[in-house]
């Protein structure tokens, strides 16, 4: 049996109801989340290409749910666990121990996409079934530099894990470059990223993380609830403004990478989804670092971020 | 139902010429010298973005569509409309001409829907501002990208209804114009009248058509399906997030705020109909509460609503799907309604 | 309407009377264009209050041009009427309009017309009630049906007593008892029921929360009114106020332009319910 076969089976015997997993995209070859039933178990596949985080999505569902989880998958869904967003007995999990996914970006500058049929991995290659027989690339190529420095490939919580449990890698090595700029380098790097940012809000919407129904960064000078009074919705804090420029942006991605804090789970969907490829990833893995070596917080510890810090009191 | 914008069909005297040399950079080098702002795709890693550039070096031209739409030309992401304290102290209007170097067929189409918008009914001044100074140097495409569909709304990617043409055939480049002011630009340039040879080699470069996505959109049936479950299937995986709406060329949504108290700016910026603040009324009623909702809303504006005006509101350039952080596509979901 | 549309016309505030108190304050402003004459407006058009650094926000003219200045009922629910609230007599705010398509007054010449109103929602219907008043004339008969939580919530509540006095056909009611209250109990469509307002030759006008209307739009059709005899206000988020934002698009409408009057006739051929 392969892995999809595999896969298929234990959703199957799951008996859940609904299954969040990976189907084909029409006309491209990488795969997109759908939300099934037992009847469409046939549609489900998996390969590198199938790159996106499920955990946001269980967030809707209610009832019992078969879900593919990926190690980073897996870090989002037990990190909403902890915070109450799910409940584990609703949870089917078919764990796949993950090798890293392939960057569709990087993917198409070597190959044209149109020519792509399938994509799978065989050893050290990505075998590309094309329009017109085979092709093999060699998978460093073209996997996402995120799953280069993946701490859980293995995921950290399942009902059933298909392939081997594999190591992940500790060190913040991919920091290095920018930890040896000095301050005004590091700031004159960070413009030059954030002067990009249209303001689409695909990197919050997509984030598992980013759960909040009125969230501190939005322009919005609205409050939600019919309760509120017109001194409260004048009164709304407004951190920064709806304006595009370098530095209201940068204020909206610290804030909002500080906001998970202890939490990431490193699925790298904040950056796939970002239209403008700014390298998001990069303050998440350094808020990481500092919650490791300064707080000595481990993500796999029970206990959230936030509530150990107030523990900690001063 | 449909009307054809294509205003190339009622000039005759239409200028085919050859030239000799590197035509974008020499275009942008012209129009920068004679104080234009030039937006042109700039490359930045591995891919091309429309910005202001200050010298022809910084544009690059290898690309199939630059990720941003070139509408930022004439409706750029902020805008001050209003400079006040206790009133009105300025109002700022764009002086300089603009062009825009390296825009395609889907683009340039856009601009011309984005025309039927903005100045039909009242006059948008500060879109006319610039819309009136606006000179299109236009690139046609030699291959489509692999969610390309701008077929399907009878543009022809090798054909852009632009100011100036560029196509590059056979190793050579053809350059022509389409308008008065098109005309007027390439009188800049040492060219040279086209062989018949040539004439023929450019005609076939036109006529082909590429190969790529089709959408069926079928009118009575989005007419029956507005309560359709399917919505609500469509949008399961919807974040809501703007990309879709920010990378297109089309979308015209806009928020107008005020930025300082005392003394500050009245800017309008782009929004989104796929934020849920977008339509939230000050009583906390929202008409779209939902994303299901806002997302109909978006396909339904682009390919039901818009009709009242004679024209779809797509351009088939492709970007929403190519950047969906949920891979939801336009062209699947339109023509698998039900 | 302006050269620019997006440049407001310089007012003064010239009079703000108090129209509902509490937690949910209305004021109705009273406001004279300062460097012009009033511009030519009809009832049912709506202005955009500007005041800078706090924003702009959409308001039915609550008064007929037949009547002087400009008048603008507002319920403090966010920033710009928060400040609006605050302001005094003399203060300058910034006018945008007329904006939006009317309700088409010259049509419904020689027919009865009934407006049916409730809370805040009386507004539009003033600004129809003082013009069929003004010109009566050219109208049939006037009946006015307005209602609101409590007395206190009544607003132009003078107004509406004295027109009373005058012999008007007004029918006021309160959702609960009050002590002294000496009309109608109860909610704003069951006061319709009760009154039986002919349908026959009648042009009725609903504004209110939209449960009213819903309930009322019934009423009125089992009282033999037709959709297009019918006709309603709606209220969207609007920022730019001439159909360029997309806030307001309901379909290929704008509320701000194409709106705020609708028939139920328009409503109920569009996909999207209201």
């Amino acid at each position: 049996m392969n892995e999809v076969e595999k896969i298929r089976e234990e959703l199957k015997k799951s008996g859940a109801e609904r299954i969040v997993a990976f189907v084909k995209k029409e006309n491209e070859p990488r795969e997109v989340l759908a939300v099934l039933s037992q009847k469409d178990i046939d549609k489900v596949t998996f390969s590198p290409l199938s790159v996106n985080n499920p955990a946001k999505l269980l967030m809707q569902l209610n009832g019992k749910v078969a879900v593919v989880a990926k190690g980073c998958d897996a870090m989002a869904i037990r990190q909403l666990i902890k915070e109450g967003k799910l409940k584990r007995e609703n949870l089917f999990i078919v764990g796949i121990s993950c090798r890293g996914v392939i960057d569709y970006r990087k993917l198409s500058k070597i190959e044209k996409l149109s020519e792509i049929r399938e994509v799978r991995l065989e050893g050290e290659e990505v075998v590309l079934k094309m329009r017109n027989g085979e092709k093999r690339i060699p998978f460093a190529e073209v996997i996402e530099e995120n799953c280069l420095y993946c701490e859980h490939p293995t995921p950290v919580i399942y009902d059933v894990l298909i392939g081997e449990a594999r190591e992940g890698r500790k060190d913040f090595s991919d920091l290095e470059k920018l930890e040896k700029m000095s301050r005004e380098e590091r700031w004159e790097y960070w413009i030059s990223q954030f002067e990009r940012c249209i303001r689409c809000h695909a990197c919050r919407s997509v984030c598992p993380l980013c759960y909040c129904e009125e969230c501190i960064v939005d322009p919005s000078n609205l409050a939600i609830s019919p309760m509120s009074t017109a001194e409260d919705k004048a009164s709304y804090p407004r951190l920064l403004g709806k304006t595009v420029n370098a530095k209201d942006n940068a204020i909206y991605h610290i804030i909002r990478v500080l906001h998970h804090a202890g939490r990431c789970s490193g699925c790298g969907e904040c950056e796939r989804a970002c239209p403008m490829e700014l390298p998001l990833r990069k303050l998440e893995r350094k808020l990481e670092k500092v919650v490791k070596e300064v707080f000595g917080y481990d993500l796999n510890e029970d206990i959230p971020f936030f509530s150990k810090l107030d523990m900690l009191g001063d | 139902m449909r009307t054809s914008h294509s205003s190339q069909s009622l000039i005759c005297w239409v200028i085919k010429m050859i030239y000799e040399g590197d035509f974008l950079k020499d275009a942008i080098s012209n129009l920068l010298a004679r104080g234009y702002k030039v937006f042109a795709p700039v490359k930045l890693g591995d891919f091309h973005l429309f910005r202001e550039v200050k010298s022809a070096e910084e544009a690059d031209f290898g690309y199939i569509l630059p990720r941003n739409s070139a509408k930022i030309a004439v409706f750029p992401e902020n805008e001050v409309l209003i400079k006040y304290s206790s009133w009105i102290d300025e109002i700022p209007f764009e002086e300089t001409r603009i062009a825009i170097v390296g825009i395609k067929a889907c683009d340039a189409k856009a601009i011309k829907l984005l025309d039927e918008h903005f100045l039909e009914g009242f006059v948008d001044p500060y879109y006319k501002s610039r819309r009136e100074k606006l000179l299109t140097v236009a690139i046609t495409c030699e291959e489509p990208g692999i969610n390309c569909f701008c077929q399907s709304f009878g543009i022809n990617p090798r054909k852009p209804e632009a100011d100036v043409v560029f196509s590059r055939i056979g190793g050579k480049t053809f350059v022509n114009a389409y308008s008065d002011a098109g005309k007027d630009f390439l009188s800049e340039f040492n060219l040279r009248n086209e062989g018949e040879e040539e004439a023929r080699l450019r005609q076939n470069f036109e006529r082909e058509t590429l190969e790529m996505r089709k959408i069926e959109i079928d009118v009575e049936k989005l007419k029956k399906s507005f309560e359709s479950s399917y919505w609500k299937e469509v949008a399961v995986n919807c974040k809501s997030c703007g990309v879709c709406t920010y990378l297109c060329p089309t979308c015209f949504c806009f928020d107008i705020y005020d930025e300082g108290e005392k003394k500050g700016v009245r800017i309008r910026a782009w929004d989104s109909c796929q934020f849920p603040l977008h339509t939230l009324e000050s009583s906390s009623h929202n008409p779209r509460a939902e994303k299901w909702q806002r997302l109909r809303n978006r396909f339904y504006d682009k390919f039901y609503y818009a009709l009242r005006k004679g024209d779809y509101y797509c351009v088939g350039c492709g970007r929403c799907i190519d950047f969906c952080p949920a891979g939801i596509d336009i062209v699947s979901v339109i023509s698998g309604v039900r | 309407m302006m050269q620019n549309p997006y440049v407001p016309y310089k007012a003064q505030i010239v009079e703000i009377r108090d129209e509902v108190r509490g937690p949910r304050p209305i004021k109705t402003f009273k406001m004279k264009l300062v460097d012009r004459e009033r511009f030519d407006y009809k009832s049912g058009q709506g202005c955009l209050v500007s005041i800078f650094g706090k924003g702009e926000s959409w308001f039915t003219i609550a008064n007929s041009p037949t009547r002087p200045d400009l008048e603008f009922s507002v319920l403090k629910t966010g920033k710009v009427t928060a400040k609006l609230h605050e302001m005094k007599v003399g203060d300058l705010v910034g006018i945008r309009g007329p904006l939006g398509r009317p309700f088409p007054l010259d049509e419904w010449k020689g027919m009865n017309i009934l407006t049916i109103g409730g809370g805040i929602g009386q507004t539009p219907l003033r600004a129809i009630y003082q013009y069929v008043i003004d010109k009566e004339n050219d109208y049939g008969d006037l009946t006015i049906i307005y209602g609101a939580r409590s007395s206190r919530d009544l607003v132009y509540r003078e107004e509406l007593f004295k027109l009373i006095e005058e012999g008007y056909n007004v029918h006021l009611s309160i959702d609960n008892p009050e002590p002294g209250w000496k009309y109608f109990v109860g909610f704003v469509p069951d006061n319709v029921k009760r009154i039986k307002p002919e349908a026959k030759n009648t042009i009725a006008i609903t504004c209110g929360p939209p449960i009213m209307i819903k309930i009322t739009l019934n009423v009125l059709k089992e009282l033999g009114f037709k959709e297009d005899q019918i006709y309603t206000t709606l209220e969207r988020r609007m920022k730019c106020g001439i159909g360029k934002c997309g806030k307001c698009r309901i379909e290929s409408y704008y509320v701000c332009r194409d709106g705020p009057v609708f028939s139920y006739a328009e409503l109920s051929s569009m996909l999207e319910k209201i």
